[in-house]
């Protein structure tokens, strides 16, 4: 049938394979998951066909019972992910940073970080949600979730920092100061661009949390009064609006780490 | 002149505080080629655990003068690489005193430039940068550092690739790149901590003969680290050699023969033959 | 190749793992076959809800109470028992934001139909919304007074639509209250007993018997006069098991509690004879009313009846509480365990406790174990898959869940 060979080294060859390997798994995926779903027989598993209808017009017509369109929901998820998000990154760069750098301060503050660490965000959701009110609240449980991951990534980062960079910035005459902002601080970029990825992957998690206690809309909200209402098609088309929210902003943080990787010559 | 140039009253200058400045070697200026530069006395460096203590260096003393290269040899594990990372202020000795001029090394510093085996060279700086680095850190203006860097990337032969990535280079150019950083700061010393013991045999003989022709152009003074006695006798103005573990001084050995040297020359094939004979003594006494 | 060869194979065990497991949770959840489905075997009580405004608010810009009929145009309300008009002010309404216990609950369902009948819209507020005048707001999932005091500071609420004792305990924290549920939908249906078919066509005879008791239970709460036993034990078990805020003082809670036992009506059937008439009617409207706000996605037609009437003919059934009443059963020899999922902290439900705590049940040689849950959909969520036998929830969750999960069907 194909007489064409597939050659490794073209692109555009590389690119419809890629192309081809997904669209494969992806049908793959939808027909498992239709079988199950037909084996199965139960209300709580929609199949395919009645979620895809659901999702189509949660996108068109919004959602009947609240009254909104998805994209107003999808705005207000956003809303408070880019909040925590951001209030995460500006709080966990400079501490990560120092606790690396800091052996005394980093031994000193250990305990209080493996104590709080290990707390689930969706167990902070109500207190955020009562103590912080509507607009810091959800936030700050998205921001729990991302702030541990992003700051051990870095922590360790600057451990792992190799020794030779700082000795032969030493020879060269370097300041502890110089030796920060020159070296710790570009080494430590790859670790940083990992934290935030594997972050904003958490990150998603916490918004359902985050939407159960505060209850001012949101795709997360969505989900829930949509299980509380026994509309379980209506539930699965939120879940996969969120699966692909998830996946832009990860694209997205992929795409400038790439761009920041390639700039600092450490895509080796 | 660099911004941070140190004033100097007559040869004192405080190096508790790290040295910060390019051109260090003019501090020394007043040391007239061929005198003592650095000096090392007494230098004894022990390591101490729970159950015992070892002494890696057993009370070195010698000297450097102004303008030389000097190789340190002897047998592996000796304590080569521990004495070089004393002078250099990376390491802090048991005891002992290690001196440029009338001033004491305790802390790194820019007098004491380094080249490392493994080049320890910057991943997100271009090869430009990566040479530009000591002159940004001690405040020298762009325009001045990229008129330098320019002429060390045409010395060291890596003019096209001024702003290529690290990664991009061979492990001989790699070195290239550490030798142009540590020279272009015009330390008062640098120090070569087995700088081509990574590379292959032919690499490493090609850039021993570019090292030579940087040395015909300026005088430097190198305490230069190395396994390799064929290298020492090619570089040295004398050789520094040392006893197994804990190192003491055995013998010194003047170098003869203006540089570039005939590496297979008899007179170096008597040299290195007792050079060889005692390391391998030294090997084996265990 | 080796590799190819790898993933298919991989991606085949996958396969035939998830079909497996398909196949074996085949045995259980909700199933679409007959032996299944719920059914509405009793009421619990009807009315007992209200409105209160945030403090500051005047009642009368809402709602004007007059005993002469209104003018042409006006919008109203009017009570067949007291004869008053209750007059709605749908310019004060519009744009407002009032707070409901949950999307799915009774009063939720009330407010959506008070704005219905102002011709307003009626929707949820996100953060963001901008307020237009001719929608009426709301936040779902306000449970209590406490949680509406702490979500005023973050959204501008007018109001809360509420069951009690909450409305009763605004009253005393002095709250306005605008008007109680008795007022404007006099006699209206609240809560109600759902009973899983399976347990009915097993156990039959025992619900009776469980029924006889809970009838006493309710009618011993109507006859207690102020000052008789029953009613201070009542009270009691009220305070004890009805949630109020921290920060009341006991008499202030007790306060609250006469003032809402005085608002509920408590009731097992329409009538003493067990009679479940009306409330089928009820049903049939509701599920009607709420397929039409798409909060239900099957219709009656869907799941194969003619008529909503027809649905509410065979989802309610009054068989076991006329029994129950008639005394057509046979009394227990041994005791029998009944699991009961109810809402927590609920005066609405109150006869069920009741009938506990004074061993009114145990006297019948019947084991009650109940399940208190949050709300009315967590209630219905046990009663699905087995683990209650009865539940006692809203009529609105229980139509909503039972309707879109398919437990009622022809």
């Amino acid at each position: 049938m194909l007489s064409i060979r597939y050659d490794e080294n073209n692109r555009k060859h590389r690119l419809v394979r890629s192309v081809i390997v997904t669209v494969i798994s992806l049908m793959t995926f939808v027909i498992l998951w239709w079988v199950v779903t037909t084996v199965m027989n139960d209300r709580n598993f929609p199949t395919p066909d009645k979620v895809f209808e659901a999702l189509w017009n949660l996108i068109l017509y919004g959602d009947p019972i609240g009254g909104h369109s998805v994209w107003d929901y999808i705005a207000v998820s956003l809303k408070t992910f880019i909040t925590g998000f951001i209030l995460a990154l500006v709080v966990a760069l400079p501490l990560g940073l120092l606790l690396g750098y800091v052996g005394p301060l980093r031994e000193f503050t250990s305990p209080w970080i493996e104590i709080v660490r290990p707390i689930a965000p969706i167990a902070w959701a109500p207190i955020f949600v009562l103590s912080f009110g509507s607009q810091l609240g959800p936030a700050l449980v998205v921001f729990i979730g991302i702030f541990f991951p992003l700051l051990t990534n870095i922590i360790f980062g600057v451990q792992r920092i190799d020794q030779n960079w700082l000795d032969a910035s030493k020879t060269l005459g370097a300041s502890q100061v110089q030796l920060f902002y020159k070296i710790v601080l570009p080494a430590t970029v790859p670790y940083i661009l990992n934290g935030i990825k594997v972050g904003l992957g958490v990150g998603w998690m916490c918004i359902v949390a985050a939407e159960i206690y505060n209850k001012f809309g949101g795709i997360g909200q969505y989900l829930v009064d949509m299980v509380n209402g026994g509309l379980m098609a209506n539930a699965f088309a939120a879940i996969i609006i969120i699966a692909v929210l998830g996946l832009a902003t990860t694209g997205v943080a992929e795409y400038v780490s790439k761009i920041v990787s390639r700039r600092m010559g450490l895509d080796a | 002149m660099s911004k941070e140039e140190i004033v100097i009253e007559g040869d004192k200058y405080n190096s508790k505080d790290r040295v910060r400045a390019d051109h260090t070697d003019k501090l020394y200026a007043h040391i007239p080629e061929g005198e003592t530069l650095l000096t090392i006395k007494d230098l004894n460096v022990t390591y101490r655990t729970d159950e015992k203590s070892t002494v890696a260096v057993d009370d070195l003393s010698f000297e450097i003068k102004k303008g030389e290269l000097v190789s340190i040899v002897g047998p592996s594990g000796c304590g080569k690489s521990t004495i070089l990372r004393c002078i250099s202020g990376l390491l802090q000795p048991t005891s002992g005193t290690i001196m440029i001029g009338n001033n004491k090394c305790t802390t790194p510093g820019s007098d004491r430039g380094m080249v490392f085996q493994d080049f320890a060279l910057f991943p997100w700086r271009t090869v430009r940068k990566n040479i530009e680095f000591g002159l940004e850190i001690a405040g020298v203006p762009k325009e001045e550092r990229r008129e330098r860097s320019e002429k060390y990337l045409k010395a060291m032969g890596l003019f096209e690739f001024a702003d290529s990535r690290i990664h991009e280079l061979s492990g001989g150019m790699k070195q290239r790149v550490g030798i142009a950083r540590a020279m272009i700061m015009h330390p008062a010393v640098i120090l070569m901590d087995e700088p081509f013991g990574a590379l292959d045999a032919q690499t490493r003989n090609i850039l021993q003969e570019s090292l030579v022709k940087v040395l015909k152009s300026s005088s430097r003074t190198i305490v230069f680290v190395t396994h390799s006695v064929d290298e020492a006798l090619y570089l040295s103005d004398r050789i520094i050699v040392l006893s197994k573990r804990p190192a003491m001084i055995h013998k010194i050995i003047e170098v003869p023969g203006d540089r570039p040297r005939d590496r297979a020359a008899l007179e170096y094939a008597a040299m290195r033959k007792e050079i060889l004979s005692y390391l391998q003594s030294q090997n084996t006494m265990n | 190749m080796d590799k190819k060869i790898l993933t298919i194979v991989v991606v085949a065990v996958v396969v035939i793992a998830a079909i497996a497991v398909a196949v074996v949770m085949m045995n259980s959840g909700n199933k679409n076959t007959d032996a299944d489905g719920l059914s509405i075997v009793g009421r619990v009580n009807s009315e007992g809800s209200g409105i209160i405004l945030a403090q500051g608010e005047d009642s009368t810009d809402y709602i004007t109470v007059q005993e002469d009929m209104p003018g042409f145009g006006a919008v109203y309300i009017h009570n067949d028992v007291t004869g008053l008009y209750y007059v709605f002010n749908k310019e004060n309404w519009g744009g407002k934001l009032f707070a409901t216990p949950g999307a799915a609950t009774i009063q939720h369902v009330q407010l959506m139909q008070l704005a219905s009948m102002m011709g307003l819209k009626y929707v949820s507020y996100t953060d963001g919304t901008q307020m237009k005048s001719d929608t009426l707001y709301y936040i779902a999932g306000v449970p209590s007074f406490a949680e509406f005091v702490n979500k005023q500071s973050s959204a501008p609420l007018t109001g809360f639509i509420i069951w009690e004792a909450q409305v009763s305990v605004a009253m005393v924290e002095e709250y306005p209250i605008l008007v109680l549920t008795n007022e404007i939908f006099e006699g209206h249906t609240c809560c109600i007993i759902g009973a899983s078919n399976e347990y009915l066509e097993k156990e039959g005879n025992t619900l009776a018997v469980f029924f006889s008791v809970y009838k006493d239970a309710v009618d011993k709460i109507n006859n207690a006069d102020r000052f008789s036993d029953d009613y201070a034990k009542l009270v009691e078990i009220a305070t004890k098991r009805v949630s109020m805020p921290d920060g009341m003082t006991d008499e202030e809670k007790i306060e609250a509690i006469k003032s809402a036992l005085n608002n509920v009506t408590y009731v097992y059937a329409d009538d003493n004879k067990g009679s479940l008439n009306l409330l089928k009617k009820d049903i049939a409207k509701l599920a009607e009313d709420l397929y039409n706000s798409k909060q239900i996605s099957m219709s009656a037609k869907d799941l194969g009846f003619n008529s909503y009437d027809e649905l509410a003919q065979k989802f309610v059934d009054d068989s076991y509480m006329k029994k129950a009443i008639a005394g057509t059963f046979t009394p227990l020899s041994e005791k029998k365990t009944i699991n009961i999922a109810a809402i927590s902290g609920d005066i609405h439900q109150i006869a069920l406790w009741f009938a506990m705590d004074t061993g009114m049940f145990e006297d019948a040689k019947l084991d009650v174990k109940v399940y208190p849950q949050s709300n009315g959909p967590a209630v219905y969520g046990l009663l699905s898959n087995g683990e209650a036998d009865l539940g006692f929830l809203g009529a609105p969750p229980m139509t909503i869940r039972s309707m879109n999960g398919e437990d009622i069907h022809a």
